[in-house]
Order: structure tokens, then sequence, then C-alpha cells
């Protein structure tokens, strides 16, 4: 029903600071990784385009603060969102414990319409290191994601491009699915989005 | 720039003189910078020792400067362009790591010997410099520095070699007469080693901690210093120690980003004149030195937060609050930009959080912001109001490119906006603008607050 227009996927990465979101990101996008990244203020927008079996879709991508500080930023960047992604560091148990946490205040603030419904993909990331760093099994997070509905979850490398794509990909699928669902509610609010005037103009004094 | 100034009574002429200078003139043809060359000893009294090369870059303003000191303070800045140049003005006849106990002596200059290309223009250009370094130098070796005049000098830049004195002046960190100074420094000094000691003997708060320590190695990584093991255990310190003593806020990202200016400009007057401190390692330094410098950036660090606490705290209130600002007064200088933002549905916290956050920090360079700070430090209210007006002048710089984009271009364009390589010319014409939107609209932001 949306084949003739343009198709906007909006995608909000969330996840402890430290955790790799940045990292990720770019190694999505612009198919690199650095040590040189700096710690995400706020949030960072960037973009993609992709083509989804014979469809071109242009993926918004919001690349969020993980300091818990920023979180009352969240309704600014969350809203609208097609798709959440939740990340964790498998070498940093307290970071997948706070996946959860993140949920939650992704669906406080987004203000989803159906809670239950609304798509998010997990990803484990940091799976280059050493065995004996990781303290997050693939075993419990699958469990972890059994247990939330079936999440899918990814184990990637932003540092060696390890299941980047897989993990986009099916981001991407979940996002146009949501977007579709959504797109007649979002007509509707459009509609009755009345441009308010500003009450403060006329005292340039 | 879009706006009109006759229903201020101001003619647009006089205005548009001043914000709307072609953008072709702007220094873009400056890109050597000066090497920050001079130093002060540790123990805190103003002794510019040697120079290599003196690039302060407002040669023009020494006339100017003069108005400034006896005119009110609401006239606004007038830059004018010239093409900026970097000459070796004064040839350095000692070097060394200065010794802690050297203290007062005046700096030896022998006259430098002109190459022969060099105008007499030129000349003359170099000798007005050198006479604005020299009456900033008399400035700071007052035996009671005059404050007011400081800040209206310090305001349109201060010669780097002047720089840690002036800071430490401006931020009220050094007292204004030099005979308490020594006495002072010493004792914040023994302060700050007590702190340290207190703190780091007993266990560390593991979230800050983890925090702190995840930060440091993606603090300004392109800065070769940066990468030192020194500079990044001295910053951690400062920021850890920081952290605690500020429970309501503790540490929050971007306070990283605002020590290193500090630090930076405070390590460099310890160091020889050939060396470029950006590059430098802090560790070749003598233990006492890097204790110095990390409590006198940890002191004055402390100052400038004391002013925006409100950026730090739950949910931010003082940045928020900026946001707004900046919003009210974009709509103000720029109502079709403003518009053309709201009809693309572009909010400004989505791009403006970082400005204030980071003070500019992440748009522009390190040497930029240096030099930007010069005129914080010398406003009354710079980092917490002066600021929005900076980041409204920034914003409406690119009225025209951005009118012209979507909500995607324009996330696009001000998340990595072409103000990286700005010179200190780009950056001056800024600040002179953003003085010019104070001016007029500093009485009806407050108005509208009330
Ligand atoms: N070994 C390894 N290190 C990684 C990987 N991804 C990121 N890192 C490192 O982890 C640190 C944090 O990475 P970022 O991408 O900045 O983390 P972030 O989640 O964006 O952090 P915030 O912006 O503070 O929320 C950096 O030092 C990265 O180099 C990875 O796949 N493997
Ligand atoms: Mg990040």
């Amino acid at each position: 029903m949306s084949s003739r227009k343009k198709t906007l996927l909006k995608v909000i990465i969330l996840g402890d600071s430290g955790v790799g979101k940045t990292s990720l990101m770019q190694q999505f996008v612009n198919g690199k990784f650095s040590q040189q990244y700096k710690a995400t203020i706020g949030a960072d927008f960037l973009m993609k385009e992709l083509v989804l079996d014979d469809k071109t879709v242009t993926m918004q991508l919001w690349d969020t603060a993980g300091q818990e500080r920023f979180q009352s930023l969240g309704v600014a960047f969350y809203r609208g969102a097609d798709c959440c992604v939740l990340v964790y560091d498998v070498t940093n148990p307290k970071s997948f414990e706070n996946v959860s946490l993140w949920r939650d205040e992704f669906l406080v603030q987004a203000n989803v319409k159906n809670p239950e419904n609304f798509p998010f993909v997990v990803i484990g990331n940091k799976i280059d290191v050493d065995e004996s760093k990781k303290l997050v099994s693939l075993k419990k997070a699958q469990q972890f994601c059994a247990n939330l509905g079936n999440l899918p979850l990814f184990q990637t490398s932003a540092k060696e491009a390890v299941n980047i794509d897989q993990a986009f990909d099916v981001i991407a699928r979940n996002a146009l699915q949501q977007e579709e669902n959504d797109e007649f509610q979002d007509e509707f609010n459009d509609a009755i989005n009345i441009n308010l005037e500003s009450e403060n103009q006329g005292c340039a004094c | 720039m879009g706006a009109s100034f006759s229903h201020l009574g101001l003619s647009n002429d006089v205005v548009s003189s001043v914000v709307s200078l072609p953008s072709s003139n702007t220094g873009k043809k400056s890109s050597s910078k000066s090497k920050n060359l001079q130093r002060w000893t540790s123990s805190g009294l103003s002794t510019p020792r040697d120079s290599e090369h003196y690039t302060d870059l407002d040669d023009d303003w020494d006339s100017n400067v003069e108005n400034c000191l006896t005119s009110v303070n609401s006239q606004p800045k007038f830059i004018e362009n010239k093409p900026t140049f970097e000459y070796p003005l004064i040839r350095k006849i000692s070097s060394g790591v200065k010794s802690s106990t050297d203290d007062g002596a005046l700096a030896l200059y022998a006259p430098h010997i002109l190459q022969e290309e060099e105008s007499h223009k030129e000349l003359e250009e170099m000798n007005a410099k050198l006479s604005r370094y020299h009456r900033f130098k008399h400035l700071v070796e007052e035996s009671t520095v005059d404050m007011d005049k400081l800040k209206k000098m310090a305001w349109n830049g201060i010669p780097s070699e002047l720089r840690p004195i002036s800071w430490q002046l401006l931020v009220g960190y050094l007292p204004t007469n030099s005979n308490r100074r020594e006495a002072q420094l010493h004792r914040k000094r023994q302060e700050y080693l007590g702190l340290i000691e207190q703190e780091f003997t007993k266990e560390k708060d593991a979230q800050t901690w983890h925090q702190i320590e995840i930060d440091i190695p993606r603090t300004n990584p392109r800065i070769k210093l940066y990468g030192f093991k020194s500079t990044q255990r001295s910053l951690e310190r400062i920021l850890y120690l920081w952290a605690v003593r500020h429970p309501a806020s503790g540490y929050v990202q971007g306070i990283n980003d605002l020590a290193t200016p500090f630090y930076q400009t405070f390590l460099s007057a310890y160091i020889k004149d050939e060396t470029d401190v950006t590059q430098f390692d802090p560790s070749t330094l003598p233990k006492d030195s890097i204790d110095a410098i990390e409590a006198d950036t940890f002191w004055c660090l402390t100052k400038l937060l004391e002013g925006i606490q409100d950026n730090y705290i739950h949910a931010q209130p003082g940045i928020i609050r900026q946001v707004n600002e900046l919003k009210d007064l974009v709509r103000r200088i720029d109502t079709e930009l403003s518009n053309h933002l709201d009809d693309e549905n572009v909010e400004f916290i989505q791009f403006s959080f970082r400005w204030m956050n980071c003070l500019l920090m992440r748009e522009i360079s390190m040497e930029s912001t240096i030099r930007m700070w010069d005129t914080y430090l010398s406003e009354p209210n710079g980092f917490s109001e002066f600021h929005v007006y900076v980041c409204a002048a920034y914003l409406v710089k690119w009225s025209d490119e951005l009118k012209k984009m979507d909500f995607q271009a324009i996330m696009m364009f001000l998340q990595d906006p072409p103000t990286k390589n700005w010179t200190e010319k780009d950056v001056e014409l800024l600040l002179s603008e953003a003085f010019i939107w104070q001016s007029l609209y500093k009485n009806a932001t407050a108005h509208l607050r009330g």
C-alpha cells in the first residue's frame, strides 16, 4: 500500500554507555570501525538506504547516548520509531541486565500504541573478544529474548564486522512491517496535527 | 541573514556591516596556527619568558581595543577581515622546562630579524600585534589586575602566551592582587592533592569510575596529547574528584570535554617553545608540575561548572532552558528559518542539545574552542547565557542552506557542519555576531522569561 511513496523507517538504538552503539551504527552505515569515536551526547542521526526484496527504503537511525543522565531526553528521539534496537556488551553483565530497563523506558517514553507487538531487536556486541572475557552466555541471552516474546537476537562484532548486515536486515524488515501497520494511523495523526502559532511574538522591544 | 533591524531603530547598514560580512573574506585563507608558545612559571606568576612565534590575529583591533576601553560595553565589536598570517616575531633566546622556583623575571626579547620579502605593511601589522601583546602583558602584570580592563581586552582574544594566567584570573581562581597569588596557588594545589589522596585511597564509586574509564579514551581521540597515559591519568583524577564532590550532578558525559581546554592551556605554560602542546607527552614533566597543572585544571573546571550546574543535574534543566531560549531567539532573528524548521518537524532539542552539553566543542576545533573561551570568560555569564547567542549566530549562519533542505538533510548537515576547520577569524566573526544578537535581544528574552 505504500509502494509508491518513499518509505522512511525510523530506528532507534538504545543500550548502556560503551556497549558499542555508535560503533555498530558506523559499521552498518559506513562500513568501518574506528577507535576514535567520541561518546554520544544526546543522539546522533544517521541515514542509510537499503533494498529489501525489491523495495527501496530509507532508514533514519538515531544513535542515542547511553548514560542514564540523558534519559529524560528520550521523548524527542523515541517518538515515531518503527523499530527499537537494544544493545548490550557481552563482556558486561550489567549492560545485559539493563536491556529490559531500556525496553521499558522506551515503551513508556515513545508512547507506543501496541507495546506487545512493537518490534525490538536485541544485539549482544563485542563477540570478537577472548572467550574468557565473555560474561554473558548466548544461552542466557536466548532465554531472555524468548521470555520477552521471541525477540530476534544477534551476536555481533562492530569491530570485526560480524553479523552486522544480518542484524540490520532483520531490523529493517521489522521496521517496515511496523511502518506498514502504522501507516493508516500516522496519516490520521498528521491530519490533526495543527500547526500552533507561537505565543511569543511581538516583544522584540 | 534575513532579519530587519529597522524596528529597533538601527539602520540595517550598521547592522549588516557587522553581521553580514561576506563569507569569502572570513579567514578561509588562514590555516596556519600559532604554536602556543609562552609559558609562565609554575608558581603562577606571570613571566612570559620567551616566544618564537607570535600570531595573535587581531592586529587591526588595536585601535578598537582602545575604543573598547573607553566606550560602553554595549558597542558591537567590529571585526575587519584581513588575511591571517604567521610570522616568527620574537626570537626565542632561552628555552627549557620552566623551573618552579623561577618567578617573576621578565622575559628577554630579541628583535626579530625580518625576512626580506616581508613588506612594510606586514611590519606594521607585526608591530601592532607586538604592541598589543605588550599592553596585555602589562595589564596582567600589574600588582593589582584591573579586571574590567582585562575582560575588555580578553574579549577580543588573549595572546596564547598570556592565556594561562589570564584564564585563571578571569575564572576567579587567581587573586587579582599579585602578592596573594603564590600563597593562594600553593594552598589550592595542596588542597587538591589532599582531596585526591582522600578519594583515591577509599573504595571508588564503581558506576562513576566505569563511566569515566570508558570516556577517557574517547576524549579528543584525534589529538595526540589525549592519547598519552599521563594525560589520561590526570583527566581521570580531575573528573572523578569533581564527580564525587558534586553528587547532585555527578560525572556527566561532556564534562570530560570541558576539562580539556583548561588542561591543554595550563600545560602549555610548562613546555618548551618549539613543542606543540597537542603533541606533547606530559610524562616528561616533573611530578610537581603535573600536579600543579592538574590542580589548576580541577579548580578552574570547578569554577566554570559552578556557572552551569543546572546543565548536568537530573533532567538537565539548564540545557532545556538554553534550548528553549535558542528556539525563541531564532524565531526573532530569522523567522523564515524558524518556520522552515517547524515545517520540517525539526526540533531544536534534536540538534542543539549537544551544542549546550558540550558548549559547541563537538562542532569546532580545540583551537577555536580555546579562542571562544577567551570571550566566554570575559562575558558576565559567558557559558550560560552568551553561549545561547553564539548558538543562534551559529545556526543562522547556515540559514540559506538550511531553508532549502528537508528534515533529513537538515539533520545530516547539523550533525556534521562544515566548521571543524574554522579558523580564529571565523570564530571571532561568530562571537561578534553573537554579541550583536545579545545587545539586541537580551532584554527581550528576559522579558519573555519573566
Ligand atoms: N572489542 C570490541 N570493542 C568494541 C566493539 N564495539 C565497540 N567497541 C569499543 O567499545 C567502546 C565504546 O564504543 P561506542 O561505540 O562508543 O559505545 P556507545 O554504546 O556508542 O557508547 P555511548 O555513546 O557512551 O552511549 C569503544 O572503545 C569501542 O572501540 C566491538 O565489537 N568489539
Ligand atoms: Mg555512542
